[in-house]
């Protein structure tokens, strides 16, 4: 997660180092769902500003320099766009009833896929704090006294888009829903939403970026959700599925519906995918373990580190930490050079990887292994219906597998 | 005819609904600190210390204008365009400035009480935690309407200035003279006296006053067509509360300046008038102070709890129940609670905090309307209802001219200290 607070007016270069000018805004995108930021405007030393497409943008380094290419173009404001600073920070967010709930203290991005995604609003003290650039001082205060401070989130799909060019920030509910909000609860915000209405929403959007929403949703979720879909609809966002993603949820559809599906497929998706579905007689369930550490996202860096030395002292094997919720679904996760990286006192919420490489019981090894080798993994988390964390799946306990399949 | 009258009753009537911000917030000026600065100035000036009061009148009415025009155009506070335009590093700076220098003249207002409980003989610690606990009852369980009737009766307290200063058997055409035209009696080159002229300034415009008449207007939900009777309200305010702070000064003039007598507070001043103008007059400047301070006791922490959750984005109004506005209302009571404490526990002399007071509330102004100005001069924010031309060469003027007086006053202090 990145905030924005953070990165404003730091001093933007481009790829040689050569400094351009102060990040002063970003321009994002106005849609229902996370809105992307397509261009920065930055402020030179002698007053003048400059826009620049987000696609020019090379890297965004740990300290959150960001550096632009060397042939970059400048460009314009656009209709349907809008201005972080101007447009939402500090604005004051009412519900749909029109009462005033609290005002937007700092704005948080997630970068994916190298772009730059609007995910949500900060509102909690731990925002404004962290304008004053008092926050990882206060943080450190308040372990020593052993205090919980917590951050408080709104999520974007919670937010009324077209409200905001009015300079308010409209939230979809009645009144008291924010507290419940916590960063935990991001990666599955659709979820909340009805079937019906969150189909209306990914119909918005164009078919690739809906496949990537629906990659997201809960196995169960996008069952229920390609149940409700016709047959073409279905055919329109497997296209734009990874073979693999496709079929664990082709898998557990109805055979009928399955087959349906599969043969409008195009003939070349078509081969992968049934060889894939062939080769499922062999789910990974048998293979599993539970020698994993798992940690809440409000625990700081030095309570996790605590947990490991007192727990895995007989684990054979530890890469990754989980990050799961109060409904032990799985939300985050991070490897040990990640953790070692932090501070003590930071959350482990703000350094966790959202963006999550999963399998279920039901997955072939076949496709555990392809997916292993795809993202260079060595572990794997297996998850339920329900996103909760049953357990992971290392390369070692698949290394019989391997073995005799190379030798057959 | 019949219709002209009909159109007249019209007016009348929508000028009585739109009634309220600009007098209360006005009056509310002349609270116990303002009764305090106009008795120690008078008692030591006479009249003169009212010399220059119609154009400080005009002032008053200007500066609140401002703020009762960019509050109905807009329909939000100045807490809010402060929070949305400038961030919340100097939204915070100004929320802590003004709330230190709030809770400062509560603690005068709570003084100002207990002098007044002191002076009827009332056994001052009963009477005066048992007000504060009626305050925060009536503010958090009556609506707007209702405390706005309250409001207004405690103005009818300030009657008791008028009576105590016909009481006090003044030379009118003197009077005159001194205040309105040129004052012979003191020497126009001395500068202490123009220090406590500027003082008298400092306590009827204030930080405070600018935010609350905001607030309160925007809290009474008025629309854009009643701004003109807003503002004429504004103007009936302005020219109430100096007319008020002009009897007392001669109830003061024609008892302790006549006789030479200087005081240091409104208390000492209240004592001071009664072997001259007896008994009656007396109870009446007791009254007076009594109402002064409860206005004041209301009204500044209502001004703080308006602009907390304006910079923090609650919910804020007197319409509000309780659990609804908690966090508005619990501003409200806490900082009643900490000048009730401060009253009852301390034995100092309040005399060094009101210094002190005068002194941030006199850095906060120029602030304050640097702010007015800019909100005022923006189109974006105001729409055709910006101002330009004569407006704002005016409202620039009186910018300028309020933050010259506090810089002159700063001086004044600072000599003054040495």
């Amino acid at each position: 997660m990145l905030f924005f607070s953070k990165i404003f007016n730091k001093q933007v270069l481009t790829e040689d180092n050569l400094p351009i000018g102060k990040l002063e805004d970003f321009i994002f995108l106005v849609s229902s769902i996370e809105p992307k930021v397509t261009k920065l405007l930055l402020r030179k030393k002698n007053n003048e500003v400059l826009i620049i497409p987000y696609q020019y943008v090379k890297t965004i380094d740990r300290d959150l320099t960001i550096k632009i290419k060397k042939n970059y173009q400048l460009t314009e404001l656009e209709a349907n766009e809008l201005y972080v600073l101007r447009n939402l920070l500090d604005k004051q967010i009412i519900d749909v009833a029109g009462n005033k709930l609290i005002r937007v203290n700092d704005v948080c991005f997630q970068e994916k896929d190298g772009n730059l995604y609007l995910i949500g609003v900060e509102v909690g003290i731990l925002g404004i704090l962290r304008r004053l650039g008092l926050e990882d001082f206060l943080l450190k205060i308040f372990a020593i006294l052993k205090l919980k401070i917590e951050s408080r989130f709104l999520s974007w799909v919670d937010i009324q888009p077209l409200e905001l060019s009015r300079g308010v920030v409209m939230t979809k509910y009645k009144e008291n829903k924010l507290s419940k909000l916590l960063p935990e609860d991001l990666a599955d915000y659709l979820q909340k939403t009805n079937i019906d209405s969150a189909r209306k929403i990914i119909n918005l959007l164009d078919e690739r970026r809906a496949a990537q929403i629906i990659k997201e949703l809960n196995l169960s979720y996008q069952l229920s959700f390609f149940n409700k879909l016709k047959t073409e609809e279905a055919i329109k966002f497997i296209k734009y599925l990874d073979p693999d993603e496709a079929v664990d949820i082709l898998f557990n559809l109805s055979k009928r519906k399955r087959e349906e599906i599969i043969n409008k497929l195009p003939e070349d998706q078509k081969k992968v995918i049934n060889y894939l579905i062939k080769l499922s007689k062999t789910p990974i369930g048998d293979l599993m373990t539970t020698e994993y550490v798992q940690v809440k996202p409000e625990m700081t860096v030095r309570e996790t580190l605590r947990l490991i030395k007192e727990q895995t002292a007989e684990f054979s094997f530890l890469t990754t930490v989980y990050v799961v919720n109060n409904q032990n679904q799985l939300i985050g996760v991070f490897n040990l050079h990640e953790l070692l990286l932090q501070d003590l006192e930071t959350p482990v919420f703000r350094f966790m990887q959202q963006n999550l490489i999963v399998v279920h019981l039901s997955t072939p090894k076949d496709l555990v292994i392809l997916k292993m080798l795809k993202y260079n993994l060595q572990v794997l988390p297996v998850i339920n219906e329900e996103k909760q964390l049953m357990g992971i799946i290392t390369i070692d306990d698949l290394s019989d597998y391997i073995f005799k399949k190379i030798n057959k | 005819m019949r219709d002209y009258l009909r159109s007249l009753i019209k007016k009348i009537s929508i000028f009585l609904l739109v009634l309220g911000p600009g007098i209360i917030t006005a009056v509310a000026d002349n609270d116990a600190g303002g009764v305090a600065t106009y008795t120690v100035a008078a008692s030591i000036y006479g009249m003169a210390s009212k010399f220059l009061t119609i154009p400080e009148t005009v002032l008053l009415a200007a500066t609140q204008e401002i703020g009762a025009r960019i509050a109905i155009v807009t329909k939000k506070g100045l807490g809010d365009l402060i929070r949305e335009r400038y961030g919340i590093k100097i939204s915070l700076l100004i929320f802590l400035l003004y709330f230190i220098v709030n809770q400062g003249v509560v603690v005068q207002n709570v003084s100002g009480l207990k002098a007044a409980f002191e002076l009827f003989n009332l056994n001052w610690r009963f009477f005066l935690i048992f007000t504060c606990l009626l305050l925060i009852f009536f503010v958090t369980f009556f609506d707007y309407r209702k405390l706005q009737k309250i409001f207004l009766f405690l103005i009818v307290f300030y009657l008791g200035y008028i009576f105590s200063a016909v009481l006090s058997n003044p030379n009118w055409k003197e009077a005159f003279v001194e205040s309105f035209i040129f004052p012979k009696k003191v020497n126009l080159f001395d500068l202490t006296f123009w220090f406590s002229r500027i003082a008298v300034l400092g306590t009827t415009i204030t930080a405070w006053g600018q935010f609350f008449v905001h607030s309160y207007i925007i809290d009474k939900k008025l629309d854009i067509q009643h701004l003109k009777y807003e503002r004429l309200e504004v103007y009936v305010g302005a020219f109430i509360t100096n007319f008020f702070s002009w009897m007392m000064a001669i109830a003061v003039t024609y008892t302790l300046f006549a006789h030479g007598i200087k005081v240091d507070d409104g208390l000492k001043a209240a004592l001071a008038i009664k072997p001259f103008a007896g008994d009656l007059a007396y109870i009446f400047f007791a009254l007076g102070l009594f109402g002064a301070s409860i206005l004041g006791l209301t009204i500044v922490p209502l001004a703080t709890a308006y602009v907390f959750a304006e910079i923090f984005g609650y919910e804020g109004s007197l319409d509000l129940s309780f659990t609804k506005g908690r966090y508005f209302y619990s501003f409200f009571i806490i900082q009643i609670l900490i000048g009730l404490i401060a009253a009852l526990f301390t034995q100092t002399s309040l005399f060094k905090l009101t210094l002190y007071v005068d002194f941030l509330n006199g850095a906060m102004l120029p602030v304050i309307f640097y702010f007015l100005v800019k909100f005022s001069e923006d189109p974006q924010i105001m729409g055709k209802y910006v101002s330009s031309g004569l407006t704002k060469i005016f409202v620039r003027g009186s910018a300028i001219l309020i933050s010259i007086a506090v810089v002159i006053s700063f001086i004044g202090k600072i000599l003054h200290l040495i």
